[in-house]
């Protein structure tokens, strides 16, 4: 039993580094451009054929074929950022928010139906990273494919929180989350952070779709569930802090797995599983509204 | 106008600016500044009379419906404020401009964010800033939110030298500052335009104000009510409060 429990901590882990990656790009998009993303997991989905495709068409081995898909998402969402989100930073539009929620919906909406086009509707599976799995805890197993999706979803939270700390550019993305008009002050040019903004939110989604796949598959439907739960750790993480969502995903990840483990009757418990995350929301939002890790109020403008 | 000053070119000249936050809503109606080189500028008035509106037109937070904003032969109406930089121009507003959850020492790097890749420059600005200032030194790497409201002043201070503007713009550096500090703030001020920087300065503080200013615009319901030199008007703070008050009282009366 103990064994048991153990192995799906480990599953919840990787899940919840997953979630970390999605969420914390949904969270960097909020604070600096203050507006929810609501096509993240579609992004997410769309990295995730990215890598797909890089594997299958161009014969790119598995590993690189991550960061060329993360490479093709920051692009394909700075993209989607000049096309589409433009008029928000335009005195013109009054109703920012409503905006900005309206466009990204009928975004989601229809970058999953250009994928049943183009990608079809069937499960596709890429290649494993690593074939086999590793024998642990007397007899369990865990796929090499979970520890690499783990293993590098890991290094990429680690170069994005140097990113965001150490690097000039991190630091006027943070600048900017706390004041345009500050930012602009000393001369940082908030239109191209909206952009980065975008482009390293859309690229950690477009990694954590890529890193998954091999686990998971890819379809065209597979970033509504990651959505739903990237906007309940946004929220728990408090919104707009990189730390508090990570710590939020890990937690989430590895509680919602327990709980699916520990369900009287396992084999409904994954069904459960989103109804258990939107449960701790509520609870959440109940009793402290700003979030777990909260710093600040943030204001939609 | 005064004949008094000989003439200076000035650093920023503005002609004429109409502005309004909402279209059809007038704040500014036809306002012509400068900001000459050596010389602290203050613009005076009552509460809501568009002072600070001004700074933010001067600044392009506020895109003037009319007028014009130049530096020498260079027409700066319509630049964006974070090209202002570019142009020489810094803008102070009237709560400090700093990153509340970044360090001191992230802050000063952000002001030299026009210069950034040149990093032995960017080095020696910060290093000279904590030797101007040693408190900022003592609490780099504490969170500028942490700081008291006159430490803020002077680190915004210290960060808005770092790419050598020729003007600065300042609203309200005193404002909920404690007396104490608020003589260093005007002194720093004082200093710049020693250092030949071009001043225009907004404030509610009429006497630390006039204390310190070589020019003055008095401002009423968003025109120019009165401008001269300092010494025309005297050394009678209160008969000038009291000749715009006055006015203002008798145009609303009447």
């Amino acid at each position: 039993m103990l064994d048991y429990i153990l192995i799906q901590a480990a599953n919840g882990l990787v899940i919840g580094v997953m979630f970390a990656l999605i969420a914390t790009g949904l969270t960097i998009i909020f604070s600096i451009l203050k507006i929810v993303n609501f096509a993240h997991g579609e992004i997410y989905m769309m990295g995730g054929y990215f890598g797909y495709y890089v594997i299958t068409l161009l014969g790119v081995p598995p590993f690189p074929a991550v960061l060329v898909a993360m490479a093709i998402t920051f692009l394909f969402s700075i993209g989607l950022e000049r096309g589409l989100l433009t008029p928000l930073y335009s005195p013109r539009i009054e109703r920012k928010a409503d905006y900005g929620i309206l466009i990204t919906f009928g975004l989601s909406v229809f970058l999953r139906n250009i994928a049943i086009i183009l990608f079809g509707p069937f499960p596709l599976r890429p290649p494993s990273f690593i074939e086999g799995s590793l024998a642990v805890f007397g007899g369990l197993m865990i796929s090499y494919d979970r520890l690499v999706a783990a293993g590098g979803g890991l290094l990429l939270l680690v170069a994005l929180i140097w990113f965001l700390n150490r690097t000039v550019w991190g630091q006027a993305l943070n600048a900017v989350s706390q004041s345009r008009e500050s930012a602009s002050i000393v001369g940082i040019n908030s239109e191209r952070m909206y952009m980065l903004a975008f482009g390293v939110g859309g690229a950690l989604a477009g990694g954590a779709g890529a890193l998954i796949a091999p686990i998971y598959s890819l379809s065209p439907s597979m970033g509504l569930v990651p959505d739903t739960q990237a906007f309940v750790i946004v929220i728990l993480g408090g919104l707009g802090s990189v730390s508090g969502t990570i710590i939020a995903a890990l937690l989430l990840g590895i509680s919602q797995n327990l709980f699916i483990a520990l369900l009287p009757d396992p084999s409904r418990g994954p069904s459960y599983a989103n109804a258990f995350g939107l449960f701790i929301m509520m609870l959440v939002l109940l009793f402290r509204p700003t979030g777990i890790f909260g710093r600040h109020a943030v204001a939609m403008d | 106008m005064p004949d008094t000053l000989p003439a200076i070119e000035s650093s920023l000249s503005a002609r004429n600016l109409a502005a309004g936050y909402v279209s059809g809503i007038e704040i500014l109606h036809g306002v012509s500044v400068d900001a000459v080189p050596g010389q602290i500028r203050c613009v005076l008035g009552p509460n809501g009379t568009g002072k600070s509106t001004l700074l933010k037109v001067l600044f392009g937070f506020l895109k003037p419906s009319t007028g014009e904003i130049r530096s020498g032969p260079t027409v700066l109406t319509g630049v964006a404020p974070h090209a202002m930089g570019r142009h020489g121009v810094a803008y102070l507003p009237q709560r400090p401009s700093i990153f509340p959850f970044l360090s001191v020492e992230v802050n000063l790097r952000l002001g030299a964010w026009s210069f950034r890749r040149r990093h032995a420059d960017v080095k020696r600005k910060i290093e000279r800033a904590y030797a101007q200032f040693p408190i900022l030194g003592e609490r780099r790497n504490q969170t500028a939110g942490t700081l008291s409201g006159g430490q803020q002043r002077q680190l915004e201070f210290a960060r808005s030298l770092f790419p050598e503007p020729k003007v600065f713009l300042i609203d309200e550096p005193t404002a909920s500052i404690e007396p104490r500090i608020t003589a260093q703030i005007y002194e720093l001020i004082r200093g710049l335009a020693r250092d030949g920087k071009a001043i225009l300065l907004v404030d509610q503080n009429i006497k630390g104000a006039l204390g310190i200013a070589d020019y003055v615009y008095v401002m009423r319901t968003g025109s120019l009510y009165t401008e001269g030199p300092r010494t025309e008007f005297g050394d009678d703070v209160e008969l000038l409060v009291s000749q715009w008050l006055y006015t203002h009282h008798a145009a609303k009366t009447a």
